[in-house]
């Protein structure tokens, strides 16, 4: 019986045609399917290249390089990237918050944005009514720095009652950890190298004009030469523990002052 | 995936098994080119590395069951053919032989499938369930009833 059943099976067997055909379909399927995965690769690399360089651009532009601070009474610091765009700004006390709410110059160049910021209602009326503004920037990237320091530099040198100076970095995370805007934190540091006994929350609560009379009568009761917020004499004499701020602060505001 | 030579290798070795379970199973030509174009395709995208020539005849016979059941049970398919057609491509076949292909090809699908892998490919009950996924006693009973069946439709000289 096997036998049998073997040997009619036997005559069955695939003809060359049916291997050929499926020879060619599978080699065809084959060489698609390597198509398709090769641009499946293609279109698959590419996305990871776009989302690399989509967080990669956005970490960049999002990345500070420098601070601005303006200080009158709203007191308020705008995040520059490295494009010399505004990323961010932030009211460091009710006025400032205010004034960052009313003005929307993100992502416009610091240039447009300090000038729009100035000539706000609030900060133009400070300072008709006899305001000091200060503007600050901080030192991240030194070229940025010295770029932006020398365009408000010669945009304030013919303004009364306005001057610009830099500040290190490290100050910056100071400044913000007793909740002080850069431009108060720099003179706060001055104030207390002649009066240890003056408070960042009186100082919050001062507008710079204040503040820098404050630091002039000081000085002038001291019967210490003070003049445009140099200093360097009675910042190293009084180091303790407060010394090493008060000193770099004053010694970088040399030079730049255009306090009238 | 699997080059183009172990494709061709496959295609000359197992063809005929392939062409043979196919008969079994379906009722016409085209059917038997799909099930073709199924089974080496799934050969040639299979990664699996069998261990021995018996391993891969083993799946390649499993393989084209079920992709003969698939598609019978497919529910586009439409095409058929009387069990006439099956041996229209036998025609050199001498009458005894085609008279035993008939009988075998009559039977129950269950029945057919341990048929030809128990008479033809000399595998064993035990190997015959686990090519099928059944009982092995389920297989000696199938073999059983088959040689019975077989007996009726042939005759008892089919036995000498």
């Amino acid at each position: 019986m096997s036998e049998k059943i073997k040997s009619a099976f036997d005559e069955i067997y695939a003809e060359n045609e049916l291997k050929q055909n499926t020879r060619e379909y599978v080699l065809k399927k084959i060489e698609k399917r390597h198509k398709k995965s090769n641009t499946i690769k293609y279109v698959y690399s590419l996305a990871v290249c776009l989302f690399i360089f989509i967080i990669g651009g956005y970490k960049i532009y999002f990345n500070t390089t420098s601070i601005i601070s303006i200080d009158i009474n709203p007191s308020l610091e705008l995040e520059i990237n490295c494009f010399d765009k505004v990323i961010s700004v932030e009211g460091y006390n009710d006025d400032g918050e205010i004034l960052a709410n009313n003005i929307d110059v993100h992502f416009d160049n610091y240039n447009d944005a300090i000038y729009e910021i100035i000539n706000s209602s609030e900060i133009s009326n400070s300072i008709s009514e006899n305001g000091l503004l200060s503007i600050g920037v901080v030192e991240m990237d030194t070229k940025q720095c010295e770029k932006i320091l020398y365009d408000i530099e010669k945009y304030t040198e013919n303004q009364n009652n306005m001057y610009c100076y830099s500040m290190k970095e490290s100050d910056v995370l100071e400044a913000h950890k007793i909740g002080l805007s850069c431009g108060k934190y720099h003179a706060f540091l001055q104030l207390q190298s002649l009066n240890p006994n003056i408070t960042t929350d009186e100082v919050s609560q001062m507008t710079m004009r204040e503040i820098r009379d404050l630091i002039e009568s000081l000085s002038n009761n001291n019967d210490i030469e003070f003049e445009n917020g140099q200093g360097n004499g009675q910042c190293n004499g009084r180091g303790n523990g407060q010394g090493n701020g008060q000193c770099n602060g004053q010694g970088k505001m040399q030079g730049k002052n255009f306090n009238n | 995936m699997r080059s183009e030579q172990e494709l061709n290798r496959a295609i000359e070795q197992y063809s005929n098994t392939v062409r043979r379970l196919c008969m079994i199973h379906l009722k016409n030509y085209y059917d038997t080119e799909d099930i073709f174009q199924t089974v080496f395709l799934k050969y040639v995208l299979n990664s699996v590395e069998f261990e021995n020539d018996e391993h891969e005849k083993a799946w390649f016979i499993r393989v084209t069951i079920n992709a003969c059941k698939d598609l019978i049970k497919s529910f586009f398919r439409s095409k058929t053919v009387p069990l006439d057609e099956i041996l229209t491509y036998s025609e050199n076949i001498s009458n005894d032989k085609k008279e035993v292909l008939e009988a075998v090809l009559s039977l129950p699908l269950k029945y057919k499938n341990v048929v030809y892998l128990h008479y033809y490919e000399g595998y064993t009950a035990p190997e015959i369930s686990k090519i099928l996924n059944k009982n092995v006693n389920t297989v000696y009973t199938l073999l059983k009833r088959s040689k019975e069946m077989l007996k009726n439709n042939l005759g008892g000289e089919f036995y000498e």
